[in-house]
C-alpha cells in the first residue's frame, strides 16, 4: 500500500543529483592538508585546541591571581634569602605598584577603582569592535 | 667501516626514499578520496547551509577533519556516512553561530521569490527545485533538508536542532508547501 503523505515531490527530491563542487575545492583543500602536514606535531595537537588551550590559560591566570591575593608576594620574595639581588627588588617594585594602586586618590576615588572600569570598558569596547567587523565580512562575503 | 658506513647511508636514503613514496601515495589516495566524495560532502553542505560559497569552507573543514583521521577512515565502510555526519553537524554549527546575523539581516517572514529562468541551463526542472531549497528561510530549509536527504526522522531532527518536535513538523510542511508553488508555477 502507498504511502499517502508521500507525492510527487518527494519523487522530485529523491530523484536529485548531487550538487558538483566547485574545482578550486580540490587545490585548496590539498594545500591546506601539505600545510599542515609539514607543521611540528605539537603544533599540530594544539591548534584544533585552540580553545581548550585559552581555556586552560584563563583558569591558571587566574589560580595565580588567587595566590597573589592568598599569598603577599611582597612578603613572599623578602623572605626568600639565597635570591639574587635583582630579584630582591621585585618586592619593592610590588610594594609601590600597591601603595600607587591603593593609596593614590584621585577625585577621591584610588587609582584601582578607576583602573578596573576602565579595563572592562576597554575590553567590552574591543568585542564590541571585533563582532562588528567580523559581521560585516560575513555580509560582504 | 667505510663500507659499513656506506651501506648504512644508502640504507638511510632508501628508507627516506620509502618515507617520501609513501606520503606521496598517501596524498595520491588522499586526493582520490576528495574526488570521490567531495560532491556529496559539498551537496550537503550546500543544501543544508543555502549558500555556495559557505557550503565549500565547510567541506574544506569536513576534509580537513577527514585527513587528520583518514588511516582509520580509509578502510571503513561507514565512511560515506561519517563525511555525511561531519558535514551536518559543521554546517548546522555554522548557522548557528551566525544566527544573530541571520535573523538580523535575513528577511524570514518575506515570501521566497525566484527569479525566471534566464538561461537554457537554469531551465532544468532539477535545478530549479536546488534552487528554491536554497531560497527557503533558514528553519525550514535545515529540517527539510535532514528530513529527505539525511533521513532522519522528526524525533531526530528536533533532538539535533534543539526545537520542538511541533515546530520540526511545521517548518518541513511550510517548506514542502514552499517547492511546491515554486515549481508547479
Amino acid at each position: 500500500m502507498s504511502d499517502p503523505n508521500k507525492d510527487w515531490l518527494d519523487a522530485e527530491l529523491k530523484n536529485l543529483r548531487d550538487l558538483e563542487a566547485p574545482e578550486t575545492l580540490l587545490p585548496r583543500v590539498m594545500k591546506t592538508v601539505r600545510q599542515q602536514a609539514r607543521k611540528a606535531w605539537w603544533v599540530r595537537l594544539i591548534d584544533p585546541r585552540t580553545d581548550l588551550c585559552r581555556s586552560f590559560m584563563l583558569g591558571v591566570s587566574l589560580l595565580v591571581l588567587g595566590l597573589f591575593l592568598m599569598v603577599s608576594p611582597a612578603q613572599f620574595f623578602s623572605d626568600v634569602p639565597v635570591l639574587p639581588a635583582l630579584l630582591k627588588l621585585i618586592p619593592l617594585l610590588l610594594g609601590i605598584a600597591g601603595t600607587v594602586l591603593f593609596q593614590v586618590k584621585i577625585y577621591h576615588f584610588s587609582v584601582l577603582t578607576l583602573l578596573i572600569p576602565a579595563i572592562v570598558l576597554s575590553y567590552v569596547f574591543l568585542i564590541f569592535a571585533a563582532s562588528t567587523i567580523q559581521r560585516l565580512a560575513g555580509v560582504r562575503k | 667501516m667505510i663500507a659499513a658506513a656506506t651501506l648504512s647511508l644508502s640504507q638511510f636514503h632508501e628508507r627516506a626514499g620509502c618515507g617520501v613514496d609513501r606520503e606521496m601515495a598517501e596524498d595520491e589516495e588522499f586526493e582520490t578520496f576528495i574526488r570521490n566524495y567531495q560532491n556529496m560532502v559539498f551537496s550537503v553542505s550546500a543544501r543544508i547551509l543555502g549558500n555556495l560559497t559557505d557550503a565549500e569552507d565547510i567541506t574544506q573543514e569536513v576534509f580537513i577533519k577527514a585527513y587528520e583521521r583518514f588511516r582509520q577512515l580509509r578502510n571503513s565502510h561507514a565512511i560515506g556516512g561519517w563525511l555525511k555526519t561531519v558535514a551536518t553537524n559543521l554546517s548546522i554549527n555554522h548557522l548557528n553561530r551566525y544566527r544573530a546575523r541571520w535573523r538580523f539581516f535575513s528577511e524570514e517572514g518575506a515570501p521566497v521569490e525566484i527569479a525566471a529562468p534566464e538561461t537554457e541551463k537554469e531551465n532544468n526542472r532539477q535545478e530549479m527545485l536546488e534552487l528554491a531549497i536554497r531560497k527557503l528561510p533558514d528553519a525550514q530549509r535545515v529540517s527539510l533538508v535532514l528530513f529527505h536527504f539525511q533521513d532522519m526522522s522528526y524525533e531526530e531532527i528536533a533532538a539535533k536542532l534543539g526545537v520542538s518536535l511541533a515546530k520540526v513538523k511545521t517548518d518541513i510542511h511550510r517548506g514542502r508547501e514552499t517547492l511546491k508553488q515554486l515549481i508547479t508555477r
